[in-house]
């Protein structure tokens, strides 16, 4: 097949995206990130890499880790139909006057993605946990 | 005119280690609703700076005490209070107290305040706090917003609260709540100061957070007019205490 | 394997000090910008931002929205009757702007033997609305606002001659880019659509304007990419032309292409092109290879 032959058939998949995964939702994305055992560990390696780096970890100072990461769990659990109640303040709230910058939030995403990794998530659920996260970043980002 | 007389022997101007105070002055009713609201308002202002100014119309007898800590060494933060030992009623004298957040710590560590006190939570700090206390004199919580004001909490009975913040854990803060307007706390020398006492016998305690066991009181007789020096000594632990979660 | 000399004949020598210099450079610096990998696109022929053929709305670089962020490429395609090698280097500034400087040099062949045409472009980016990461909640793509200014250095040879009529000129270009994250079968999914106001014949390595046609016209490119994982994409571009030379037709490129960034300081992206014509000679193919690197 030619290049343009080629290019032809993979312009034509462009109408179909986003509607492969509308029969496969039997399952919360929470379900498939291997619900809290699997978030829970997720959340506690993506925070504690960051407040171990000197860059970015300003906004983590003196603050009870421990405590932190039992609220993001419950957090994500929340957003990602695990069916659990958040009854923690709206993330602008939450982040309010802590001066993070793009740069501490990109870092945060970078450190959830290899924590996803190492924990054997898969693509799918990997991009789908970021899609749902990514529009926090108006919320989070101060400076 | 009972309450006038009574309002002059007993005002007491405040100490000045507290935040915000307000004394209310109430002159015979008649006069008082005759007058407009604002003016009203200049008149109990100007009635209240008047008399925190001016000298106290009863002589009134002073209190110095001095306490000591590790090594004899004069001891700050530790609170005194005296109780008179004829049992009269207590009015409230100082109505509000502060405890600020700021750079992550409560200032001040340590407070006294009169049973009845509002305690207000300003929160400098442009992070939330979450301030929260399960002491049993006074079991609250409250979230502490940047720039947004709260509600005062009043801490309705005498004893000993731990504050704490569920967001930053070595944050740290002692209330000691008691039954009377006689009350002041020890500055880096070792010295608290009561003032406008009236004559009569008086229970003096002392606290602090890190003391090993309870203070032994002690008595005095107050006369007009005198100041009197009394010392305490307090058995204070190696470490600071270790707050209830 | 090709032999150090006949690359530097290949090449004209530039090449192959591209690559030496992108390897080290790249390396050398410890700190790559704060955005995510891949996110700054790699860099086309041309020296912008974008997809091979064309450029996109992402701004060059890694930088965040409180850095400056540089790249640098090299890339060589090997058509069926020609060679072409583009080097440059971008600067994207606070993720907002971005500024661009590329080198064309296009080796005619059989058709002018021995002789190549060269090309300056110098390319300002605005991005204007939007950010492709971010907002997956919106249906607004990352837009930008671009300019690339191409001057041919070799218009008395061969452009003049076949009725073009400017030796440089200016393409103006609207790019929309977004990220589906997630977009299909779980993968993220880059789509790019740019309208591209242009006077230049086979991107102005032809000089610009002719005797057909000397006044703008808007040629669309598009591009479409799929990522198999964070770091492996492949996709498939498109880019339209004018035609404004009697003398030789010219058509659209298309490629299909594999882009595989192992970290953020290089990146590399391979690609099989339809060319089209190119002067004289007709149905051109083309091997794309490119290597980009981050300071």
């Amino acid at each position: 097949m030619t290049a343009s032959g080629l290019s032809r058939l993979l312009l034509i998949l462009l109408p179909l995206i986003g509607s492969f995964d509308a029969n496969a939702e039997e399952q919360s994305l929470y379900a498939r990130l291997g619900g809290e055992p699997v978030v829970s560990r997720v959340v506690e390696q993506t925070v504690s890499r960051i407040a171990n780096d000197p860059r970015h970890n300003h906004s983590l100072a003196k603050v009870n880790l421990n405590k932190l990461y039992k609220k993001l769990t419950v957090h994500l659990c929340a957003i990602t139909g695990g069916g659990c109640e958040y009854t923690g303040d709206d993330m602008k709230t939450v982040h309010a006057g802590l001066d993070i910058t793009q740069g501490d939030n990109y870092a945060m995403i970078e450190s959830l993605r290899q924590a996803l990794d190492e924990n054997g998530i898969g693509e799918r659920e990997k991009n789908e946990l970021l899609k749902i996260l990514a529009p926090f970043e108006r919320e989070v980002v101060s400076k | 005119m009972k309450k006038i007389s009574v309002l002059f022997n007993r005002h007491q101007c405040p100490p000045a280690f507290s935040g915000v105070h307000r004394v209310q002055a109430r002159p015979s009713k008649r006069i008082f609703f005759s007058l407009s609201i604002s003016s009203r308002f200049i008149f109990v202002n100007a009635l209240s700076s008047a008399l925190c100014f001016a000298p106290s119309l009863t002589p009134a007898a002073n209190l110095t005490v001095n306490v000591t800590g590790k090594n004899a060494q004069p001891q700050a933060d530790a609170v005194v209070y005296a109780t008179p030992a004829t049992k009269q009623a207590m009015p409230l004298k100082v109505k509000d107290a502060v405890i600020d957040q700021v750079d992550k710590e409560f200032m001040p560590l340590v407070s006294v305040i009169q049973t009845g006190t509002a305690v207000h939570f300003p929160n400098k700090d442009n992070i939330r706090h979450h301030v929260y206390s399960f002491s049993p004199t006074k079991i609250f919580a409250l979230k502490l917003y940047a720039g947004t004001p709260s509600a005062p909490v009043i801490f309705d009975k005498p004893g000993e609260v731990v504050l704490g913040c569920n967001i930053h854990d070595h944050m740290l803060a002692y209330v000691y709540v008691v039954d009377t307007p006689y009350f002041a706390k020890t500055g880096q020398d070792g010295v608290a100061r009561i003032e406008g006492l009236g004559d009569g016998s008086y229970d003096v305690r002392v606290w602090h957070p890190n003391q090993r066991m309870a203070v032994t009181s002690q008595t005095v007789k107050l006369k007009a007019e005198e100041t009197q020096n009394i010392k305490f000594d307090v058995d204070i632990a190696p470490r600071p205490a270790v707050k209830k979660e | 394997m090709v032999k150090p000399s006949s690359l530097s004949a290949r090449t004209g020598g530039f090449g192959k000090w591209a690559v030496a210099f992108l390897i080290v450079g790249s390396t050398a610096y410890a700190e790559a910008g704060g955005r995510l990998i891949a996110t700054g696109g790699v860099s086309q022929v041309e020296g912008a931002a974008g997809g091979g053929l064309t450029p996109w709305a992402l701004i060059a670089g890694y930088g965040t929205r409180d850095e400056i962020d540089a790249t640098a490429f090299y890339t060589h395609v090997d058509i069926t009757d020609f060679t072409l090698q583009s080097v440059g280097a971008a600067v994207g500034f606070w993720d907002r702007f971005e500024l661009s400087l590329a080198r064309q040099r296009f080796d005619l062949g059989t058709t002018v033997p021995g002789k190549s045409i060269n090309q300056d472009i110098l390319g300002a980016k605005w991005r204007i609305a939007g950010d492709a990461v971010f907002d997956q909640d919106r249906w607004l793509p990352q837009i930008a606002l671009g300019a690339q200014y191409k001057h041919n250095l070799d218009f008395d040879l061969v452009p003049k001659s076949l009725g073009a009529k400017h030796d440089s000129g200016i393409d103006v270009y609207l790019a929309a880019t977004k990220l589906y994250l997630a977009g299909l079968a779980g993968r993220n999914v880059l789509l790019n659509g740019t309208v591209r106001a242009t006077k230049a014949n086979q991107m102005g390595l032809l000089g610009f304007g002719g005797d057909l046609n000397d006044s703008y016209q808007l040629r669309f490119e598009g591009s479409a990419a799929v990522f198999i994982n964070d770091r492996l994409a492949v996709g498939t571009e498109y880019r339209a032309k004018p035609n404004n030379l009697s003398a030789f037709q010219e058509d659209s490129y298309k490629d299909i292409f594999i882009a595989y960034v192992p970290n953020k300081h290089v990146s590399f992206t391979a690609a099989y092109a339809s060319l089209g014509t190119m002067t004289d000679k007709k149905d051109q193919n083309a091997v794309y290879l490119s290597i980009q690197g981050n300071f």
